[in-house]
């Protein structure tokens, strides 16, 4: 009886020793699938804000990088010239006509839309999204109309609408008459904030 | 004739001039922009994070005079078989300052040069009056982690107030932490601090505190601390890439706490996420064993079943998408837009219903190198539609072209030069008598602007040489550009057909990879229903076992 009772314990034991392992198997939150978890994501984040594992490069795949760095290369020439060819084709330089926007320092406004009217025309508009206007704020500048115009007075009317400062919803507009004579004409519209009110004042700067 | 009506037909010749010369222009370059103008523009698009437009726009002159930004943009377009030699030029500039060192330390950075990332940064001499004082802390911190130093690491981001970079920083530091120590109180410590500065509202955000809950969460569970476990991942979003995980280590915890109840029931909400997640797996697997442990054997036979019939079921869709690569290739089956017929159940595109396609999509994705691979694939099919782009506008500018050249014998024949300039002095005298007569005093004149109307009639004779000469050469410059256009043209279709053979090598490639990333779901899955399968036999096994137990015991209780 004892025999039988210590045999029985043993396979109880051994029994309980294998479902619990199996058992291990399934609820362990094996340290694998959480540092897959973080180690994937970072992988995923297109920022690139993560230390990157080193992978194995296939030979296959190197050469078609390769290639890939060099059409590449060829495409943005390719694409130089092109640009170069239709700016001559439909922007001569004595009859085009830019408009570029910019911030100034620290100016707090976020633009969220511009429209831009030439002789009563809507000529462009844009919608900025968050990366534009940090660039923008960053010193970048946006050249928002390229075309062609024809000699003499013209009349340029800018719709500008935002957030200013406390978040107040801004809708201002700019009007502005120029003159175009025989050579291109840049104008430059800036974003900038009015120290005392707090408020967005839209200047222009005529090249 | 009255002067209004003069001045009418001045009007009218000028207006002739000024759309003949319209018509005869010479090429513009977009440098004869201003300088200021220009490099803003390039700084936008850098700024903006589009490096193919920033490097269509720099010319040679400009990337010599901005080598950083020229580095920066090849490096943004994954241009970096040159950046080595690039970067050595740029580091023997004395002239750099610390907006460039930082760029340079960016550079570094991903090209996975820690060290001389770490150099280029120390460089920067006043980091207070850098923009981008987050993302400089963060690599200097991630650096450091990668180096092997989590004290450095903590130090680069002692200055950072705040901000979803410094947030990230902690959370990197924190992971280092527990990996390299068994003490988990400064990993929690730092996921604490990343916790308190993401404070955004955004996607990212919210992403990012629900792997901080996550892993906290792992942490306390590690530690055997169940309630303060459960209470962090709770905290994870329903609707998070981190859910199937936080849900399985929930289940976990009650599990380990003797609240089998809760356990089971943690799980079976997991039933509602894909099952390539390995975590919805396990949870799979877990219920079973929970039952097992709370006394249920007829609900941990039926669960272990509902266990392999789901590996069972998900076996057959991985090899039919297998056999589906195997036929169609990876584009066609994982990245473009497809509607072959008879897979719609695979291809439907609508991912807020969690098809197929985007589970499958998102699993296959969490593979770095996959993917990179897709993305060289976007890469590749933006430039080719950019060369279709351009195909097509130079048919338009083809056509109009060929049409200005044949209408403009006509057209020349038509404008008589000598005509338009004895016009021009017909008005001139007409002005010039009006100026002569006798009644006419100088207020009247400045009133009349008559001396704008004698400038501007000088104007349109010099304009009208100028012209002349045009007119002349049109036919030159109308040929130079037909022929421009052709040779485009004629590189384009070059260009198509080299980079849709590289396109389709890739696309082979890719259907490899992911292929041998299915195969090892696959195996995953194979292991996931043997798993479940030996479970239940081994149930089956102790069933059988104490059922001949109690026979015996009966047995011996009669004879003893």
């Amino acid at each position: 009886m004892n025999f039988l009772m210590l045999e029985y314990f043993r396979i109880f034991i051994l029994l309980f020793a294998f479902l619990f392992s199996i058992g291990l198997q399934a609820v362990q939150p094996n340290n694998s699938s959480i540092q897959q978890n973080t180690v994937d994501e970072e992988s995923l984040d297109a920022a690139g804000k993560a230390v990157k594992p080193s992978e194995p490069v296939n030979e296959n795949l190197n050469g078609i990088v390769n290639e890939v760095e060099k059409i590449k290369q060829e495409i943005i020439k390719i694409n130089q010239d092109l640009y170069r060819f239709q700016e001559s084709l439909l922007y001569p330089a004595n009859t085009q006509l830019a408009i570029f926007l910019s911030y100034a320092e620290n100016s707090a406004f976020v633009l969220d839309s511009i429209e831009i009217n030439l002789d009563g025309q809507l000529v462009a508009s844009a919608l900025y999204r968050d990366t534009e206007i940090g660039a923008l704020k960053k010193g970048g500048i946006q050249r928002v109309y390229l075309g062609s115009l024809s000699d003499g007075k013209h009349k340029l009317s800018i719709q500008f609408n935002g957030q200013g400062q406390n978040d107040r919803y801004f809708r201002r507009k700019k009007i502005l008459s120029f003159l175009k004579e025989e050579q291109a004409r840049y104008i430059q519209l800036i974003v900038s904030d009015n120290n005392s009110t707090g408020e967005p004042v839209f200047k222009v700067k005529q090249w | 004739m009255s002067l209004n009506k003069q001045l009418l037909q001045f009007k009218s010749v000028f207006l002739l001039s000024l759309l003949l010369s319209v018509s005869f222009n010479g090429s513009a370059k977009i440098q004869t922009i201003p300088d200021e103008l220009y490099n803003g523009i390039i700084q936008f698009e850098l700024y903006s994070g589009r490096y193919f437009d920033a490097l269509v726009l720099m010319d040679e002159s400009y990337q010599k005079s901005h080598l950083v930004d020229y580095l920066t943009a090849l490096q943004g377009f994954n241009i970096t078989r040159d950046l080595p030699q690039l970067i050595k030029k740029v580091k023997k500039n004395k002239g750099l300052n610390d907006s460039d060192y930082y760029k340079v330390g960016r550079i570094e950075y991903f090209q996975e040069n820690c060290l001389p990332a770490l150099k280029a940064f120390k460089k920067i001499q006043n980091n207070s009056s850098l923009d981008e004082k987050e993302p400089w802390s963060f690599y200097r911190a991630n650096c450091f982690i990668k180096l092997g130093s989590n004290v450095r690491a903590g130090q680069a981001l002692n200055d950072v107030l705040g901000g979803i970079w410094a947030a990230y920083a902690y959370y990197n530091l924190a992971i280092s932490y527990a990996e390299t120590s068994r003490d988990n109180t400064r990993a929690l410590g730092a996921l604490y601090i990343a916790e308190s500065l993401n404070t955004g509202q955004s996607k990212e955000a919210k992403s990012l505190s629900d792997r901080i809950n996550l892993v906290a969460g792992k942490l306390y569970l590690d530690a055997k601390k169940y309630d303060s476990a459960i209470q962090f991942f709770k905290k994870v979003h329903l609707d998070s890439e981190s859910t199937p995980a936080g849900l399985y280590l929930t289940g976990l915890a009650y599990l380990e706490s003797g609240d089998f109840r809760a356990a089971t029931q943690t799980w079976h909400s997991l039933k509602t996420y894909p099952i390539v997640n390995q975590n919805v797996a396990e949870g799979y697997l877990a219920i079973p064993f929970a039952f097992e442990r709370s006394g249920y054997i007829s609900q941990t036979i039926e669960s272990y079943l509902d266990a392999s019939n789901t590996f069972e079921a998900e076996l057959e869709k991985i090899t039919k998408i297998d056999a589906l690569l195997v036929k169609h290739g990876a584009a066609k089956i994982f990245i473009e837009d497809s509607t072959l017929e008879g897979l719609e159940w695979f291809l439907a595109k609508d991912v807020i219903k969690n098809t197929m396609r985007a589970v499958y999509y998102q699993y296959l994705m969490q593979n770095e190198a996959l993917y990179d691979q897709v993305r060289l694939y976007s890469e590749l099919k933006m430039l080719l539609n950019s060369l279709e782009f351009w195909t097509s506008q130079l048919v338009v500018f083809d056509e109009s072209l060929s049409k200005k050249k044949k209408s403009f014998k006509q057209e020349r024949s038509m404008f008589d030069a000598p005509n338009v300039l004895s016009k021009i002095n017909v008005q001139k005298s007409k002005i010039d008598t009006v100026v002569s007569q006798p009644g006419m005093t100088s207020s009247l004149s400045s009133n009349l602007q008559l001396d704008v109307l004698k400038n501007s009639i000088e104007v349109l004779k010099i304009r009208l040489v100028s012209l002349q000469e045009k007119v002349q050469k049109g036919e030159a410059l109308l040929n130079k550009q037909l022929n421009e256009s052709k040779a485009l043209n004629q590189t384009i279709q070059n260009i198509q057909k080299r980079l849709s053979l590289l396109i389709s090598k890739l696309d082979d490639e890719l259907t490899k990879s992911l292929r041998k990333r299915l195969s090892t779901l696959k195996s995953t899955m194979i292991s996931n229903f043997e798993r479940s399968e030996q479970g239940r036999i081994h149930l089956f096994e102790d069933m059988a076992e104490s059922k001949q137990m109690k026979k015996r015991n009966l047995l011996d209780g009669r004879y003893q």
